[in-house]
C-alpha cells in the first residue's frame, strides 16, 4: 500500500509526494569538515579529517653489495649512494634523481617547489678514528641547510630532519662538513643509509 | 493511485516500481566537476556534502634546523632535567597550534604545549662532552615522569650504552592540552652549560606529527 513509501531513513514524503532524502540522513549531525566513510558493517559513518603525513616524493633505501669504492670523505664531500638493486619509490612529478656512472650513483636530488619535509639517516665508517658532521646541502643556493648530525666513535644522533619550503626548482645533496681525519664511506656505512621525502 | 506519485530524491521509480538513486541525488549533496578520489567532506557554512581533494600536510611541527646560538644563552642551569632547541620564529613549523614557550626573548625554546590529539615525534639531540661519557633524551611531561618517546642515547661510552638508538621515537595520545618538554635523566661526562657552545643547537631538531 502506497502509505509504507512515506518516508525513507524517517524522512517523510512532501505533499508534492517527493521523500527529499539527504546524506545526512545516514549520519547524525556532521561536523564540519567531516568525511564519509564505511565502518565495519558498511553503514556510512562520519570520519573526521584527522591528520595527514604529507605525499611520499622520495623513498630510497640502500642495498649491500656491489660497493667497490674506497673514498675518502674529505671537506664539502658530495656523498653518492649506491643506485643498482635498490628500493627506490618515487613521485617523478615531484623529484628528479641526480645520477653518476652506469650504476647509477644518487648523487642528489631536484624538487619542484613547494613545502617539504627531508628525513635522512646516514653513517660513515669511523673504523680509522676522526669525526666529522654531515649535512643537507642546497646546491642551487651553494648553501648548507638544517641541522647537522655528528659522526665519531660511539654513537650520535645521524637522523637529519629537515623542512624547506621552495619557490621553484631546488636541487639538494647530502655533504660531508667538518671533516677530521674520518675514515672513508664503505659498503657497511652506506647499507644504513636511507632518505625519505614528504611533500606538504 | 498515491504510490505513482510518490519520488524518493526526487526520482521517479520504474516500471516495476523501483527508485534508483545516486549520491549526487540527495538533498543535502552538492559534487561539482568530480575527479578520482575525491571525498565527500561537510560543509557547515552550506549544510552540504561537497566534494574535495584531501588537503593533506597539515599536521606538524619542527623546532630545531641548525641555526647557531651558544647554549649558554638558553637560560639553563645544568645539563641534567629539561634540555632546550633553539628555533627563531622564522624556522619554525608549527601546523597544529602548538603553543611554543621560549626563554625570556631568546629563540630558546623551553617547553611546547600540544593540543589533545594524536601524535609521532621523533628527537634527535647533540651535546658536548668533556670526557668519554653518554647522554639520553626523550620527550616528557614537565616533571620527566611521563615518557612520550622512547629515551635516546647518545656519546662515546658504548659500553654504557650498548646498542641503544640515537634518536628519540615514539606515538602517543593526549586527552587534553599537555606541555612537554626534552628531558634527560641520565648522563655521564657530559660538559658544562658554559661549555656546549653553538653544537646544542646546530644539531637538534625536534619534529612532531599529528596523526
Amino acid at each position: 500500500m502506497s502509505h509504507l513509501l512515506n518516508s525513507v531513513n524517517n524522512v517523510k514524503s512532501s505533499t508534492d509526494g517527493n521523500i527529499n532524502l539527504g546524506l545526512s540522513s545516514l549520519i547524525s549531525s556532521p561536523s564540519n569538515d567531516d568525511i564519509v566513510g564505511i565502518d565495519a558493517s558498511g553503514d556510512a559513518k562520519k570520519l573526521s579529517m584527522g591528520a595527514s603525513v604529507g605525499t611520499p616524493v622520495l623513498s630510497y633505501v640502500t642495498q649491500l653489495g656491489g660497493w667497490g669504492g674506497s673514498p675518502t670523505v674529505t671537506e664539502g664531500y658530495n656523498v653518492f649512494l649506491r643506485g643498482a638493486s635498490c628500493t627506490i619509490e618515487e613521485n617523478a612529478t615531484l623529484v628528479t634523481r641526480h645520477t653518476i656512472g652506469s650504476p647509477q650513483w644518487l648523487s642528489g636530488w631536484t624538487l619542484v617547489a613547494g613545502n617539504y619535509l627531508m628525513l635522512a639517516s646516514w653513517a660513515f665508517s669511523t673504523a680509522g678514528g676522526g669525526d666529522c658532521n654531515a649535512q643537507f646541502y642546497n646546491q642551487t643556493s651553494s648553501s648548507y641547510v638544517g641541522p647537522k648530525i655528528h659522526f665519531e666513535t660511539g654513537s650520535f644522533s645521524n637522523r637529519l630532519i629537515y623542512y624547506t619550503s621552495i619557490s621553484s626548482n631546488t636541487r639538494f645533496e647530502i655533504r660531508a662538513r667538518d671533516v677530521n681525519s674520518v675514515g672513508f664511506f664503505d659498503s657497511t656505512s652506506m647499507f644504513a643509509c636511507t632518505i625519505q621525502i614528504f611533500k606538504i | 493511485m498515491s504510490h505513482n506519485k510518490i519520488t524518493v530524491a526526487s526520482q521517479s521509480p520504474d516500471a516495476s516500481g523501483n527508485v534508483s538513486i545516486d549520491v549526487s541525488n540527495m538533498s543535502d549533496v552538492n559534487i561539482s566537476t568530480p575527479s578520482d578520489n575525491q571525498v565527500l567532506q561537510y560543509s557547515t557554512a552550506s549544510s552540504e556534502w561537497q566534494n574535495q581533494t584531501l588537503s593533506l600536510g597539515s599536521g606538524l611541527l619542527v623546532l630545531g634546523q641548525g641555526d647557531a646560538d651558544a647554549y649558554s644563552n638558553s637560560g639553563a642551569s645544568s645539563m641534567s632535567g629539561a634540555v632546550y632547541l633553539y628555533a627563531p620564529s622564522a624556522s619554525i613549523v608549527n601546523t597544529f597550534g602548538a603553543t611554543i614557550t621560549k626563554y625570556l626573548a631568546t629563540d630558546w625554546v623551553t617547553s611546547i604545549t600540544l593540543p589533545a590529539g594524536n601524535y609521532q615525534a621523533m628527537i634527535t639531540y647533540r651535546v658536548e662532552f668533556s670526557s668519554s661519557g653518554y647522554f639520553n633524551f626523550g620527550l616528557t611531561n614537565t616533571a620527566g615522569t611521563i615518557e612520550y618517546t622512547s629515551r635516546a642515547y647518545i656519546g662515546e661510552d658504548r659500553t654504557t650504552i650498548d646498542n641503544a638508538a640515537s634518536t628519540s621515537l615514539g606515538y602517543f595520545e593526549l586527552s587534553s592540552d599537555t606541555t612537554v618538554i626534552i628531558h634527560n635523566d641520565v648522563s655521564s661526562g657530559v660538559d658544562t652549560v658554559a661549555n656546549q657552545g653553538n653544537t646544542p643547537s646546530e644539531f637538534s631538531t625536534l619534529m612532531i606529527r599529528k596523526v
